[in-house]
């Protein structure tokens, strides 16, 4: 790499501030290190960063106290959070697209979700369990409640601001609704629709204790419910922050794959 | 003029919300009157000086509760001076995480030992020993109909080892109900992972069973009852295995330094209540079944009757006389283990054996004294020396 664009690369700030986030991130647990170690917060209520990081590492091959290792627990919460977000996605966006560009559907649909939108998705627990017994299913279909809201709420958000102009151009081209509707605001949608899934991955992710508080044997949920149920608060955080990772990484696979989609998207406007 | 009327209304709105969150400045919190030191009392337990209020944690639907209910409600506490304020709880952990907020607690073993080895909780005396812990499945069930009588030993448990293996079972994990079941494992000849255990609490475990989930459900006192009623089939039970499984009363460290008289005469007016139940069962059934009914729990008078029935509950001689015995505890010998400890050790014992605690954890109850018998040695020796005494 020249001086040039080295130059370019510091002068344009990423690079700052990517530094900017680690020292964020790593500022928030050194100052959580001194906080235990010195004794200003009692360990037996937090444990220390570097306790946290061992008890990783231990419990890769330990099964103490939850009877799985870790990593089978993460296995599972993904199972759970992956089945129930995609069937908010496959579900909730088109009928959210369906909503904002048919009056019709919007008329029909609109107030039975307006009803159902402020439901806690942990109150639909009882009737899971009748409905769908305990298991995958009943527990995929928690987190299915708490995605599938900011998915159909973007999704028709997105498709209502489609710009008249754009439309106005296709008409006059000589295109049906539906075409219309299929070339020109879905993908004038996909910016706030992804805004939505960002949203909808947030919530399947941090529903995933409730979920699994309904009935599991596995999973990063149970296993922070154990750790409640043991006394031991380091089995919690470590549940937390393995939970807050893997959103985060699921969080960037989804802005390098919004990156591709609505770049391709974004060619029509 | 406008900006400011919409200031104004918004204010105003603001702090009319502010004053509806609040008491309502015409409403007084009623204050009993301070009984005088030398008033007669029901168990001729001197009054304190000031009163005073103890928080509790109370578990609903358990009998380990029940002397607390019936104290207060015949005002045993209040000619003390002593006023409860209770947080009900239906999960011993969920009660030990709460303990900022309480300052005396009754619960299971299990519950015990997350307070003591988390929390800073001390046990101060053994209250009861488990009853009514029972499993069950569906008349369909292989391990029902394959009878019972076939395990050496434990002649009402059903079925054998081949019927059981692989099964699925619905129980709040890490409670009472798992110690039970992995006892009836350890009967069969099994462990735990050769089944598989789903964790759910008792009423939706058995709400999920009877929806047609899991092969069977770990049922504790009145829902256990009402599995009965539905038909559904005891195949085991802590009648069955024969654990010992103690409840406790437990004290938070702040509550033993700066509540210390109060915690004292709860701890005395306790026992009497608990004794007074075994002297007055129609009545302490009356009671079981309004506790229940205000707890929410369900339950009718022939389950209280049941449940009131099997009652194991130690005297306050019974306690002293278990802190005054030392048993062999080979795990740990640093010091001497009294028989009170040692029936607390039987539940950690189990967790240690299936991994949930190790062996550090009984280092640090024992060699803490998590187990303090400090209160129940104070009350004997006033009882004593006030001539209560009278076992």
């Amino acid at each position: 790499m020249d001086k040039k664009t080295k130059k370019n690369k510091f002068a344009d700030g990423s690079t700052k501030y990517a530094l900017l986030s680690v020292l964020g991130i790593a500022g928030f647990f050194v100052i959580w290190q001194l906080l235990v170690v010195s004794g200003i917060i009692n360990s037996k209520y937090l444990a220390a960063p570097t306790d946290i990081i061992k008890l990783f590492f231990v419990k890769i091959a330990e099964t103490a106290p939850d009877g799985n290792t870790l990593q089978v627990n993460v296995f599972s919460s993904l199972r759970v959070s992956l089945l129930g977000l995609f069937t908010a996605l496959i579900l909730g966006i088109p009928l959210g697209w369906l909503m904002g560009w048919y009056r019709w559907v919007d008329r029909f649909v609109t107030p039975l979700f307006e009803i159902i939108r402020p439901i806690p998705p942990i109150s639909w627990i009882p009737l899971t369990i009748l409905w769908l017994g305990i298991g995958l299913k009943a527990q995929a279909f928690i987190i299915f409640f708490s995605a599938f809201i900011p998915c159909v709420i973007n999704s028709y958000t997105g498709i209502k601001q489609t710009s008249p102009v754009l439309i106005n151009v296709a008409k006059t081209f000589g295109a049906t609704n539906f075409t219309i509707f299929i070339k020109v605001g879905i993908p004038s949608s996909l910016p706030i629709t992804f805004a939505g899934i960002r949203v909808a991955l947030g919530n399947s992710w941090s529903t995933l204790v409730a979920a699994e508080m309904l009935a599991s044997s596995a999973g990063l949920g149970y296993m922070i419910l154990m750790g409640r149920a043991f006394a031991r608060p380091d089995i919690i955080v470590l549940g937390m922050l393995v939970i807050g990772v893997i959103g985060a990484i699921m969080t960037a696979l989804l802005e390098f794959a919004e990156k591709k989609i609505v770049k391709w998207g974004g060619r029509t406007r | 003029m406008k900006k400011v009327l919409a200031f104004t209304l918004a204010m105003s709105l603001a702090m009319g919300g502010i004053a509806g969150c609040g008491e309502g400045s015409s409403s007084k919190k009623e204050t009993k009157a301070t009984a005088p030191k030398d008033s007669k009392t029901t168990w001729d337990i001197e009054p304190l000086d000031e009163r005073q209020t103890l928080d509790i944690a109370y578990f609903s639907g358990v009998m380990h509760s029940l002397p607390i209910y019936i104290a207060d409600e015949k005002g045993w506490f209040d000619e003390l001076n002593i006023d409860l304020e209770y947080s009900s709880f239906t999960s011993g952990p969920a009660m030990m995480e709460a303990n900022e907020s309480w300052d005396i607690a009754t619960t299971g073993s299990p519950g015990v030992l997350v307070g003591m080895l988390g929390y800073d909780v001390y046990c101060i005396g053994n209250c009861e020993y488990d009853a009514v812990l029972n499993l069950y499945t569906r008349e369909d069930s292989p391990i029902y109909k394959a009878g019972k009588g076939k395990v050496e030993g434990a002649e009402e448990l059903y079925g054998t080892a081949e019927e059981w293996a692989g099964t699925e079972w619905l129980l709040p994990v890490g409670t009472t109900t798992n110690i039970v079941l992995n006892s009836t494992l350890s009967l069969l000849g099994l462990e735990d992972k050769d089944i598989t255990m789903v964790n759910m609490d008792n009423s939706t475990g058995f709400t999920a069973f009877k929806a047609g989930e899991g092969d069977g459900v770990c049922l504790s006192l009145s829902v256990a009852l009402e599995a009965e009623k539905a038909g559904y089939k005891k195949v085991s039970g802590l009648d069955i295995t024969g654990d010992l499984i103690e409840c406790g009363i437990c004290a938070t460290a702040d509550a033993l330094e700066n509540k210390r008289d109060a915690v004292k005469k709860f701890y005395e007016v306790y026992y009497r209540a608990s004794e007074w139940i075994a002297d007055n069962m129609e009545e302490a059934e009356g009671y079981y079944l309004e506790t229940c009914e205000i707890e929410g729990i369900a339950c009718d008078e022939e389950t209280a009757k049941y449940i009131c029935e099997r009652r194991n509950s130690p005297t306050l001689d019974d306690v002293m006389e278990q802190l005054d015995t030392t048993v062999e505890y080979e795990p740990y010998t640093k010091r001497a283990v009294t028989k009170a400890e040692s029936d607390l050790l039987v539940t950690l014992d189990f967790f240690i054996n299936t991994g949930k605690y190790t062996d550090k954890d009984r280092e640090f109850v024992l060699d803490n004294n998590m187990f303090d018998p400090s209160i129940a040695q104070e009350v004997h020796k006033e009882m004593t020396e006030a001539g209560r005494w009278n076992y």
